[in-house]
């Protein structure tokens, strides 16, 4: 399912025009990247929390070169589905 | 920084940026991740543009993988975007790290505290230790060097004028006047550290106003010191003009020229140089005295400082000549003798040998005043 089909099915869900969904999304997403970016976790009920990690710099082997490499420490955005999903995914 | 934004603070959030009701965008927020959750069941994949792509594994521990959105990610890894993946070169090995990675926590240990404590401790004893020692040690050097002085004469080092054949006599008075001088310094610098190590040791007992005092009392000392060096320093050389009854000339060059004929040998040596020194006898007439003319020093202020007059320098320029040419020109940094003054009969209250030089001028201006 891709970003078209979405919000056809959130347009009609909500009896909106798909353009305002669209406008939705990008807002959210803009929302997401403000908050993510100032290290702030967000929990969504019923669906999971996205939360910013950051991740040390480590030493990783290139296997077809054998050469090691420093990869530098970076911050990551991690979810964790919430026990409701999983328990729907999981069935 | 480090939050956790719930449901509603999104919701706001949302609304704010987008200029909806609260309400709508809640109900937009569900819904969105109702379908989201349905694909996942359903086993699709599902791609929200700017926020990324959720799939589902299949994996009980963890049954969603996201990847976010690229501009989503860059974002969120702004503070480390500069840096990037470096190869390692052989050289570099995974000990060589380690290493580093400990060094760098090993100022924050908590042992080093408790070892400077104890080397303070330590070193509060030794000094004390160290403070009873040094006085004796030191009482004990100025002795010996006293003593040195007294049977040995020192080379003279460092006096800015020589003096060709001095009388033994006058040399020991001199260097007699150095060890009273010496010894009254060493004097000084042992009363200040006597005070110094009162004021250590005054310090855990006595109050504030004890340790103003000896503060000031140190201060004191130390500022009487200074005064004593200068007042030393300025007037030493002049108490030895006095003594030997011998100007002192200022010259550094004329030093090491005369130092290969003054300087007196140590220890084994001294009393062939002393028997040669006896046996020569000490008439006045043969001290010479070696100055240099300055861009501020004449032969006339040569004249006046051992002569007392201005007008005797026609005995200088005569002792001289060959050097000095046309007594206008004579160039800086000549060096020249100073001849004794009873070589010339010089004699300031007489007023005979003033007139005599006078005419002594004249006659070497004579030449060049055509």
């Amino acid at each position: 399912m891709d970003n078209k089909h979405i919000v056809a099915a959130l347009a009609k869900r909500l009896g909106r025009e798909p353009k305002d969904i669209s406008a939705l999304i990008e807002g959210l997403a803009a929302t997401i990247k403000d908050r993510c970016g100032n290290m702030d976790s967000i929990a969504v009920p019923g669906f999971g929390t996205f939360e910013p990690i950051k991740e040390d710099e480590k030493i990783t082997v290139d296997l077809s070169s054998g050469k090691r490499m420093l990869l530098p420490p970076q911050i990551s955005l991690r979810f964790n589905p919430s026990i409701i999903l999983r328990k729907k995914l999981n069935e | 920084m480090n939050e956790k934004i719930t449901f509603q603070q999104l919701a706001e959030s949302l609304s704010a940026l987008t200029g909806g009701s609260q309400n709508t965008t809640e109900t937009f927020i569900k819904e969105l991740f109702d379908i989201v959750s349905e694909a996942l069941s359903n086993g699709e994949t599902v791609r929200i543009k700017g926020i990324g792509k959720f799939a589902a594994t299949g994996i009980s521990d963890q049954p969603v993988l996201f990847m976010p959105d690229d501009d989503l990610a860059d974002a969120i890894n702004t503070p480390f975007a500069c840096f990037e993946a470096v190869v390692l070169d052989d050289d570099i090995s995974d000990e060589l790290l380690i290493d580093s990675q400990s060094e760098e926590q090993e100022p924050q240990k908590s042992q080093e505290s408790t070892d400077a404590a104890s080397a303070i401790n330590d070193t509060t004893d030794s000094d004390t230790q160290d403070a009873n020692d040094k006085i004796p040690e030191e009482e004990d050097n100025s002795d010996d060097y006293t003593e040195d002085q007294q049977e040995i004469l020192p080379e003279p080092e460092l006096n800015e004028a020589q003096h060709i054949d001095e009388p033994e006599e006058e040399v020991t008075d001199y260097h007699d006047k150095d060890t009273e001088c010496d010894t009254e310094q060493t004097a000084t610098e042992e009363s200040t550290e006597y005070d110094e190590e009162d004021d250590i040791y005054s310090e855990p007992d006595d109050g504030c106003g004890s340790k103003r005092r000896n503060t000031f009392l140190y201060i004191l000392l130390v500022f009487i010191g200074c005064i004593a060096g200068y007042i030393i320093g300025s007037h030493y050389p002049y108490q030895t003009y006095i003594h030997t009854t011998q100007p002192m000339t200022t010259d550094t060059t004329s030093v090491s020229e005369t130092d290969s004929v003054l300087q007196l040998p140590q220890n084994d040596t001294i009393k062939t140089d002393s028997a040669e020194i006896d046996s020569l006898p000490p008439t006045p007439q043969e001290k010479i005295i070696i100055d240099t003319i300055g861009t501020t020093r004449f032969l006339t202020t040569m004249s006046r400082e051992y002569y007392g007059e201005m007008i005797f320098w026609v005995y200088i320029y005569e002792e001289n000549k060959e050097k000095l040419g046309n007594p206008n020109r004579i160039r800086p940094g000549t060096t020249i003798v100073i001849p004794p003054a009873e070589k010339y009969s010089i004699n300031k209250q007489d007023s005979a040998s003033v007139e005599l030089a006078k005419l002594k001028a004249m006659e070497i201006y004579a030449p060049y005043q055509k």
